[in-house]
């Protein structure tokens, strides 16, 4: 049984690049910290210009290749701290614990948390990143939320 | 206090606006030119058009095959004398014809990824449903390994069953919606096939496996000295003309494949129906002398073996068949089919020069030493010890180093910005890739840096091909 996709539309790969290289760089940092995201988002474009036959044609071109800034950056993340201890004095409103709170959250709490409330992806958006359903997004999201409010000390009815 | 979700909403602005963007240009030099994936589709249609008999071609229009003239070129014999050298004798080996395809899916589903009909080594075929969204698919995978069937599925209870005859496992939900099902059997010893599905009924999907053909295609060593009975003189006379500085060069399908990949004009591919990747070829061009056109170069092909001449090449541009090794007369180079110092120097620009190295390894010695644990980043488990690895190590010694703020590199003499007290002197990279050309290539492409001098056990490394 063969099932080839018809032809696809052409994209260039510097349309393709301003359109994912934002969402790709939000996800992988939102799993490995900024510098090691980063590092990883470089590697997946990387990647992607180096397979834009086999990328072009792809639906869910950010899915894969956040799969592929994982398996590309694998060796790095054994030597390196992802998450600094301590915020960067860029961040003064941020609370100096949240970091570190977010850095021990499960990879997919942390992911999915990050995105939903951090970036405002929504859960759909999420699921088709991890390749998980929607409700298990809403699931990590409200379990990790839960974590960081303990960590933080945050009480669940302390909203402005 | 705010809450949780605006102190979220506050990281994730601050680390926008903190952390620079990807580059275009960033991309683009840290790969270099490496049109490794044009190979595969090459190579898929090489299986396809075989079906039908097609002709051994590089199309690039259909003009009828260019009248030959036999120029007054010299005469000379066939020459093929491998050096003696550790590259010159690799055993190398891989597979080539593995398919792998559902041979039933629920209604709507269509192939959205992977190639069927050479699985190469990234073996993933997925096929998605006719609902939008990405979580409604089937995956089929093969893994090149002997582990317990349970190291490829997630999730709980573990069920026995039987798939095509052969005991499997199958896990996850009941019903669709909950995350992942899998179904693992293994067909042959070393082989893992796993069918995985996403929102997909446990019944569909053990149906999906039950009809699930798999080939697992024939293995094959690539040769070293493979038949040549065509001289240089023949090659150059294919080309229809004499003219000063025509150039022909002894190397296999493969490697040609890989050097014009990313070169080809939009719109042309390379067509090789049923020239394996290990074939020998001549490669005989004549660069431009058009001060108007300088990047265009007439070449031909020709099989060394049959002397069946192969339609004239797309336009390249200047200097890229240049790239190629002439494995006639005495060289030491690995086996044909498998890219040489030259040219996986020309693809990934590799640096020369004193702080520099290059070597050609394998993967056996890679995952023999603990020093390149998990490097290769094998995408089908068991990594064959036999694939030949390019090996490369840059060393930087006037960098410095922050091992604590991920991969900074910062040039001496400039602040590294915020603490500096772990900072180190020197800084090294180390990169490997797979050397294998086609299908076989298996996408390794995998690099770790430290700061200080190069570990003892890369340098140590042995070069199999060493430069004369």
């Amino acid at each position: 049984m063969d099932n080839d996709a018809g032809p696809e539309p052409e994209e260039t790969f510097e349309v393709f690049f301003a359109r994912v290289e934002p969402r790709l760089r939000a996800a992988l940092t939102s799993m490995y910290g900024p510098d090691m995201g980063r590092e990883a988002t470089a590697e997946a474009m990387a990647w992607a210009y180096e397979h834009w036959s086999r990328v072009e044609p792809m639906e869910h071109q950010v899915a894969y290749l956040f799969r592929v800034g994982q398996s590309r950056t694998r060796r790095l993340r054994r030597r390196r701290v992802l998450f600094p201890a301590t915020p960067a004095p860029s961040m003064p409103d941020v609370d100096p614990r949240l970091i570190g709170a977010l850095a021990a959250l499960p990879e997919r709490q942390r992911v999915a948390v990050t995105l939903v409330h951090g970036h405002d992806w929504s859960h759909t958006d999420v699921a088709a990143l991890m390749g998980i359903s929607a409700s298990t997004v809403a699931t990590h999201v409200t379990r990790a939320v839960a974590t960081l409010r303990a960590a933080l000390e945050v009480p669940a009815d302390d909203r402005h | 206090m705010t809450d949780i979700e605006d102190q979220l909403r506050r990281y994730a602005a601050a680390t926008s606006r903190a952390q620079r963007p990807v580059e275009l240009g960033e991309v683009v030099s840290r790969q270099g030119h490496r049109p490794r994936r044009l190979l595969v589709g090459a190579v898929a249609l090489v299986v396809a058009l075989v079906a039908v008999g097609g002709a051994v071609v590089f199309r690039r229009d259909r003009d009828e095959p260019r009248r030959v003239v036999v120029a007054p070129v010299p005469s000379s014999t066939p020459v093929l004398t491998p050096r003696a050298c550790a590259a010159a004798s690799l055993h190398v080996t891989s597979t080539g014809g593995e398919r792998l395809h559902a041979g039933w899916l629920p209604p709507g589903y269509t192939r959205t990824e992977g190639n069927q009909n050479d699985l190469a080594a990234l073996a993933n075929i997925t096929y998605s449903g006719p609902a939008t969204g990405y979580a409604w698919r089937v995956s089929l995978i093969r893994y090149r390994s002997g582990a317990p069937l349970a190291q490829f599925v997630m999730g709980e209870p573990t069920q026995h069953i039987t798939v095509q005859g052969h005991a499997g496992i199958m896990t996850g939900p009941a019903r669709p919606g909950e995350d992942f099902t899998f179904v693992a059997w293994r067909p042959a010893p070393g082989i893992a096939l796993v069918t995985a599905g996403w929102n997909l009924h446990q019944a569909d999907l053990v149906k999906v496996a039950q009809n699930v053909s798999y080939d697992p295609g024939e293995k094959f060593t690539y040769p070293v000295r493979p038949v040549v009975k065509v001289t240089r003189a023949e090659a150059l006379r294919k080309l229809g003309r004499s003219v000063a500085g025509t150039r022909a060069a002894l190397t296999s399908y493969g490697e040609l494949t890989k050097i014009i990949g990313g070169r080809l004009p939009k719109g042309s591919q390379a067509v090789i129906p049923g020239v394996p990747v290990t074939r020998a070829i001549w490669v005989a061009w004549t660069p431009s002398s058009r001060r108007s056109d300088p990047s265009v170069e007439n070449a031909t092909v020709v099989d060394a073996e049959s002397g069946q001449t192969i339609e004239g090449l797309p336009p390249l541009p200047g200097g890229v068949l240049g790239n190629l090794t002439d494995r006639s007369g005495s060289v030491c180079a690995p086996p044909f089919g498998v890219l040489t110092r030259t040219e996986v120097s020309y693809l990934h620009h590799y640096p020369t020069g004193p702080t520099s190295s290059l070597k050609l390894s394998t993967q056996g010695t890679l995952d023999a030493n603990p020093v390149f644990a998990n490097f290769a980043q094998c995408v089908n488990f068991a990594c064959d010890p036999t694939v030949p690895v390019w090996l490369s190590v840059q060393a930087a010694a006037g960098d410095r180093y922050a091992p604590d703020r991920g991969p900074v590199y910062v040039p001496s003499g400039r602040p590294v910005g915020g603490p500096t007290g772990n900072t180190r002197s020197g800084s090294w990279t180390m990169t490997a890739v797979d050397a294998r050309t086609g299908p076989q290539d298996t996408g390794l492409d995998g690099s770790t840096s430290g700061y200080g001098r190069p570990p003892a056990d890369i340098v140590a490394v042995r070069d199999l091909a060493p430069s004369p």
